[in-house]
This record gives C-alpha cells, sequence and structure tokens, in this order.
C-alpha cells in the first residue's frame, strides 16, 4: 500500500540557551506510514516525541527555531493533539472550540452543524457540548481535541500522548473510533498500553537513537524491545482478585481521616460525595476511577486548596485548617509549571528550604541529593526552558526536598517514562519523613503494583 | 439556574451601552451622580451573579482602592476620592459583567458588526478570554506556591502586609512566564485552526428572543436617556 507519508533521514536540534546546551533530539530516523493504519510510535519521555510530532504538523522549527535536515513527504493535512491540552484550547465552550476551525474554513452553517453532531457523537462528549473547556478533566479536554480533529477531517491525525490521561474504558472507545474513522493514525507514547495490541498495525520503538518497526504479530521480538525499552510496567494485567483485596484493605493508624465529605462547585452540576476515606504514614493509597468523577477535587480538599461543603477531615486525629493541610502536603499537580518561577531549577529547589530559614551548608547539600536522586540533568538552566519530563521530576525534587506528612501525585506521569515515575514514587517512599502517598492514576498495573490501597471513585 | 436578563440582552447594545457608561464615568459630575450611575450596575451585577460571587470581583482591586483611599485625599481631598473609587468600581463591575454575559463568539460577532475586520476581533476577543484565563492561572499558581510552606516556616500575619505582598510576587512571576510561553503556543494552534485560510462564516448568528427593536426601545434607550440627563444635565 502507498505510503501517505514518507519521513527521510530527519535530524534535529533546538537552538542552544545559557546553561542549557542543545543535543540532537531526532538522529537520521526514517519511516513510511501507510494510508489508513494506525501506527504507535514509542520513546522515552526527552527523546523528541513531541518534536516529531510538530515536525509532522509543520509547526517546528517554524516556531521555535532549530536545525532541521532530512525529507518528510506529505500527501495529506495533518492534524494534532499536543501532549498538554491546555495549550490548545481557547474557546469559552466546547462546541466553540469544534466549531472554530471549520468557520474558519469558511464551512456553511448547515455544514459546519452536522460536522459538529458527528463529532460529539463520535467521542462520546455530547454532555460537555457547552461546558468551558477550563473546567474539564484532563481526560475530558484529550477527548475534545479528538472531536476538533474528526469534525475538520485531516486524513493524518497525530496524538502526542493523548490516550495516557484517558480512563480505561474511554481508551478503548476511542482508539475503536480511531480505527473505524479510516484515517491513518500516529500515537506517539512513552507506554505501551495493552489495549494498543488489539487495533495498532504498526509499532516503532526509538531507543538511543535507533528507529525499529514491528508489524503485529512478530511478538516475542516486539515483546522484548517493549521490555528492553522500558515502555511497560509489568507483563501482565493484574487480576481482579487482587485489586478487590486491595480495595478492601484497611489502615490501622491513618494519618489523615476524611468522613461524610461533600463537595459542589457553583454553577455546575458536578458534585462529590465520600463517606470514609483515609491514608496512612509510610502506605501508598492510589486513587482510580473514570474521567471527571472527583479524583482531582478530592486530593484539592485534601490538600487544603477547596473547602468542602460538608464533611470533617482529620490530621493525626484533630480537625485542621485549610492552611494547616497546605503545610502538611505536597501536591504534585499535573501542570508542573505553576510553581515555577526562579532563573534556575537549583533556585527554585532552593526556594523552599530558604523559606524554613535552613543553613546554607545544610541546603547546598539536600539540594545536591535531589538533583542526583531525581535525575536534575541541568541544575543550573532555566526551568522554563527545560523539558517537560524535566519540569515534572524537578516538581517531585522541590516536594522531596520539604519533607511532609502527606504527599499527593495527580496523574504525574505523562511526560516521564514508568521507570522514572516509579523511581519518584520510591523516592518520597524512603524519604525520612515516610509520608503517606497518595498516587491518582488510570493505569491499573501502576496502582496494584505500588499501593497499599486502592481506593475507586465512580465506574472504571 | 436562571439565567439573568443580561443574558439575554443583545452583545451589540450591551456592547454600547458599556461604552457609553464607561465615558459617563469620565465626565465632570457630582460624586452623587456618579453613584446614581453606579446603583444600576450594582443592582444588575447582584441580580445576575448573586452578591456573594459579584462582590469577589472587587477582592480584586480591593488593593488599588485601598490605596487610592489612604493616598488621595492628600492630594485631591475626599470628595475627589469618593468620585475615583466610584469610578474604578463602576467600570470594573460594567466590563466584569460585559464578559460574564457574553460569549466570546458574540462579542467578535458583535465587533463585527460595526465594522471591525475578522482578524481584529478575533485578537481581542482572545485577549479578553484570556484575563479569566490568567485568574484561573493565578488561583492555580496561588494554590501550588501555598503548598511550598511547611510547618517549619514562620507563620504570617493577616496584618502583614509586606510579608503578603512579597508572597504574591512569586505567584505573579509564575503567571507571567504562562503567558508569555502561550503566545508562540497560540499562535501554533490559531495557524493548525486555519486561521486566515478562507473567509470565515459564523455557526451561530447573534440571536435573541426579543428583537433587536424592541431591545432597543425597552432598556437601551432609557437607560442612554437617563445617562445623559445626568451627564449633560449637570454640565
Amino acid at each position: 500500500m502507498a505510503a501517505i507519508l514518507s519521513v527521510k533521514n530527519i535530524s534535529f536540534q533546538y537552538p542552544s540557551y545559557p546553561g542549557l546546551e542543545s543535543r540532537k533530539l531526532l538522529d537520521n530516523i526514517s519511516f513510511d506510514l501507510e494510508k489508513g493504519s494506525m501506527n504507535i510510535f514509542l520513546a522515552l519521555p526527552g527523546s523528541g516525541k513531541t518534536t516529531l510530532s510538530r515536525i509532522l504538523s509543520g509547526l517546528v522549527p517554524a516556531y521555535t527555531g532549530g536545525q532541521l535536515s532530512g525529507e518528510i513527504d506529505k500527501k495529506a493535512e495533518t492534524g494534532i493533539v499536543f501532549q498538554n491540552p491546555d495549550e490548545q484550547l481557547f474557546c469559552s465552550t466546547a462546541e466553540k472550540e469544534v466549531v472554530f476551525p471549520l468557520e474558519a474554513a469558511g464551512l456553511s452553517r448547515e455544514e459546519i452543524g452536522r460536522r459538529a453532531d458527528m463529532a460529539f457523537q463520535k467521542t462520546g462528549i455530547e454532555y460537555l457540548r457547552f461546558k468551558n473547556p477550563v473546567h474539564l478533566s484532563g481526560g475530558e479536554k484529550r477527548r475534545l481535541l479528538i472531536s476538533v480533529l474528526c469534525a475538520t477531517g485531516p486524513e493524518i491525525w497525530i496524538l502526542d500522548e493523548t490516550l495516557e490521561e484517558i480512563d480505561i474504558l474511554g481508551r478503548e472507545e476511542i482508539l475503536s473510533f480511531l480505527k473505524s474513522s479510516g484515517k491513518t493514525i500516529l500515537i506517539l507514547t512513552a507506554k505501551m498500553l495493552d489495549v494498543y495490541k488489539k487495533y495498532a498495525d504498526t509499532f516503532f520503538i526509538y531507543t538511543d537513537s535507533h528507529l525499529k518497526q514491528f508489524q503485529i504479530g512478530s511478538s516475542q521480538d516486539f515483546a522484548d524491545a517493549v521490555k528492553a525499552g522500558g515502555f511497560c510496567l509489568a507483563e501482565a494485567m493484574p487480576d481482579e482478585n487482587s485489586i478487590r483485596a486491595l480495595e478492601a484493605a484497611e489502615f490501622k493508624n491513618p494519618v489523615l481521616k476524611v468522613a461524610d465529605l461533600c463537595f459542589s462547585y457553583p454553577d455546575s452540576d458536578f458534585s462529590l460525595s465520600i463517606e470514609n476515606f483515609a491514608l496512612e504514614q509510610g502506605k501508598i493509597t492510589a486513587v482510580i476511577g473514570t474521567n471527571g468523577c472527583g479524583k482531582s477535587t478530592l486530593s484539592h480538599i485534601i490538600a487544603g486548596l477547596l473547602p468542602p461543603s460538608a464533611g470533617t477531615i482529620l490530621l493525626e486525629d484533630k480537625p485542621v485548617s485549610s492552611e494547616k493541610l497546605n503545610r502538611n502536603c505536597s501536591y504534585l499537580f499535573q501542570n508542573p509549571d505553576y510553581q515555577l518561577f526562579l532563573p534556575t531549577a537549583r533556585a527554585e529547589l532552593e526556594y523552599g528550604l530558604k523559606l524554613q530559614k535552613m543553613d546554607s551548608c545544610e541546603i547546598e547539600k539536600r539540594v545536591q541529593e535531589a538533583i542526583k536522586i531525581f535525575g536534575i540533568e541541568h541544575p543550573d538552566a532555566p526551568p522554563v526552558l527545560m523539558s517537560y519530563g524535566q519540569r515534572k521530576k524537578l516538581q517531585a525534587a522541590i516536594y522531596w526536598l520539604l519533607n511532609k506528612k502527606i504527599v499527593i501525585i495527580d496523574e504525574a506521569d505523562s511526560g516521564i517514562s514508568s521507570k522514572e515515575y516509579r523511581q519518584i514514587i520510591e523516592a518520597f517512599r524512603q524519604s525520612p519523613a515516610n509520608p503517606a502517598i497518595l498516587i491518582i492514576t488510570h493505569d491499573i498495573q501502576l496502582a496494584a503494583l505500588e499501593a497499599d490501597k486502592i481506593f475507586r471513585m465512580g465506574a472504571l | 439556574m436562571r439565567k439573568s436578563f443580561l443574558y439575554k440582552a443583545d452583545p451589540r447594545l450591551k456592547l454600547i451601552l458599556m461604552l457609553i457608561y464607561t465615558i459617563a464615568f469620565f465626565c465632570p459630575v457630582s460624586a452623587l451622580r456618579y453613584g446614581l450611575l453606579l446603583a444600576p450596575i450594582l443592582a444588575a451585577g447582584f441580580i445576575t451573579c448573586g452578591w456573594k460571587s459579584f462582590l469577589s470581583v472587587f477582592k480584586l482591586i480591593l488593593p488599588l482602592l485601598v490605596l487610592t483611599a489612604a493616598l488621595t485625599p492628600f492630594f485631591s481631598g475626599i470628595y475627589e476620592t469618593i468620585r475615583i473609587i466610584i469610578r474604578f468600581i463602576g467600570i470594573t463591575a460594567l466590563f466584569f459583567l460585559y464578559f460574564k454575559t457574553t460569549e466570546q463568539d458574540e462579542f467578535i460577532q458583535a465587533l463585527r458588526f460595526f465594522g471591525m475586520p475578522y482578524r481584529f476581533a478575533l485578537v481581542i476577543s482572545i485577549s479578553t478570554s484570556y484575563i479569566p484565563l490568567l485568574l484561573d492561572t493565578y488561583h492555580d499558581a496561588a494554590s501550588a506556591h501555598k503548598l511550598r510552606y511547611t510547618e517549619n516556616c514562620p507563620a504570617v500575619s493577616r496584618w502583614n502586609f509586606t510579608a503578603r505582598f512579597r508572597a504574591i510576587l512569586p505567584v505573579l512571576a509564575s503567571v507571567l512566564i504562562q503567558a508569555i510561553k502561550n503566545i508562540p503556543t497560540l499562535a501554533m494552534v490559531l495557524e493548525i485552526r486555519g486561521v486566515g485560510k478562507a473567509k470565515p462564516t459564523v455557526f451561530r448568528p447573534i440571536q435573541c428572543e426579543t428583537p433587536l427593536y424592541k431591545q432597543f426601545l425597552l432598556y437601551f434607550l432609557p437607560i442612554t436617556v437617563i445617562i445623559l440627563i445626568l451627564v449633560i444635565y449637570a454640565a
């Protein structure tokens, strides 16, 4: 079958900045995508997936600078979903996001309406149509961006780590839809999800500047390459009995207890109700559930960032103020950039310790330790120029230094590999503060491997 | 929740009314007349958002109001200070209510109705829609920064304004970095959404239950006349 997209000997390097010497991201890679095929491109974070997706979409180097060599032969239009959906959404309603490119293309009202209806129906988010994208969950935002592609209808769809934050049922639904769409799909990811095997035609594995291609069926070689590349946590999914056992587990001496918690947002039909929830020091609790079920809301309440409408929160058996919760909780946000503001990564690491009036020698020693444990590659570089994965690690290192009683890790696994994610969890587990760790995840394998208790919200 | 009349009002008439009102707040009239201009805006705000939500808008300009109240009397007297404060409150409330009750798309259409080219209208609309987005970013950044304090950090008194002001600076820096980072990304997004490739169309043209001429007669004309009486009669 003819290739709709042909990439030949592509290499790319971003410009260098003070403190951040750029390296070659993509090194002489070549591949073809066949028309109508579904392709999974596996590569570790920081290896150039996002850059490749933007090169294929014509955005890099046009908007970023840098040196690109090689040839790209595109026989059709491309559409892209960014790794961070917040960067791509700017309209006031989900419908407007879908309709905007159709209006810009000068289509008639009837055609726009028909395409928008079809897009919302096929991606299963008709119920979000008149909601403000700002208020959607990470998974819902990604579904919305897929709806935009569906409505605009380019022949080649490029999805940059799009399925990671979508719940298990949602992934199955979206992949099934993508497969039946007849479009050429390229999914770039750092995680080998089991469900890909069911739908993908071709896998590309990019490690150590080498690209290998696998067709379905060439299983043992492929499985070995996936394992060697660190793209999966475990070979098999956990069985339902072990999940149930983890759900039934109870903590004997919880550090934090939540009872009869209720919460609702003003001007929204969303409401959260939790009868009992607990965290224990030295133990890991994984919260799993569908997109939009309130996992992040629960963790915001626990961190004292949202006041509950009703219910009690006890820290070490005492009622607590939101400020006390703030001071006892670390929260690794989905977006690591909210708290970065200093000129270097090292200054960011030192900041929290300086607030504690710690001795400067002690600060230097501890910061060096954090840099080593979390693998911060350029401690003297501006965080804003670091890769997404490096910024996530920096955020984790900042909190690790603060030694708080509770650590909340909110779907922090996009942009970093499974191995690195587990290293972050392990670093917190080994921390002298022996914190209670709360992981919010869609990854049932991760939950089963790491957690001492699983707390399920909504259906899964 | 039932939406107030402001949501149903035509965005074009609301836009002109907002501009007339803004000009009126800069006219040389007494504080009492400023108060009379302000009263219906506050009433509309309370009906539209509820008093708690509406008052929270003014928390954002509270430092500005406090500074004005503290410093202006020494230079211009108390009477002028009251006028300036009413002006700030009135204009803030006006713009807040307009953008609260008008969809981004309706705003673009209103601007285009008055002859503004599509690209200019889009730029203005995106800029205004970024204000609430920046506000959301500010709240997220403020939350993230709160969590950088530990039990070992000295407690900050509510009344220690210097310390509280210093604590805001890192949050503002984070928001600024986010905003600057968004500029090239937004340019990319507009390109991949096809802006500028064809003559744009409109999927949902402005539609109001009450015809435009009725709205003009029902509220636009009477309010404009009252504003003119308050302003011109005084002059």
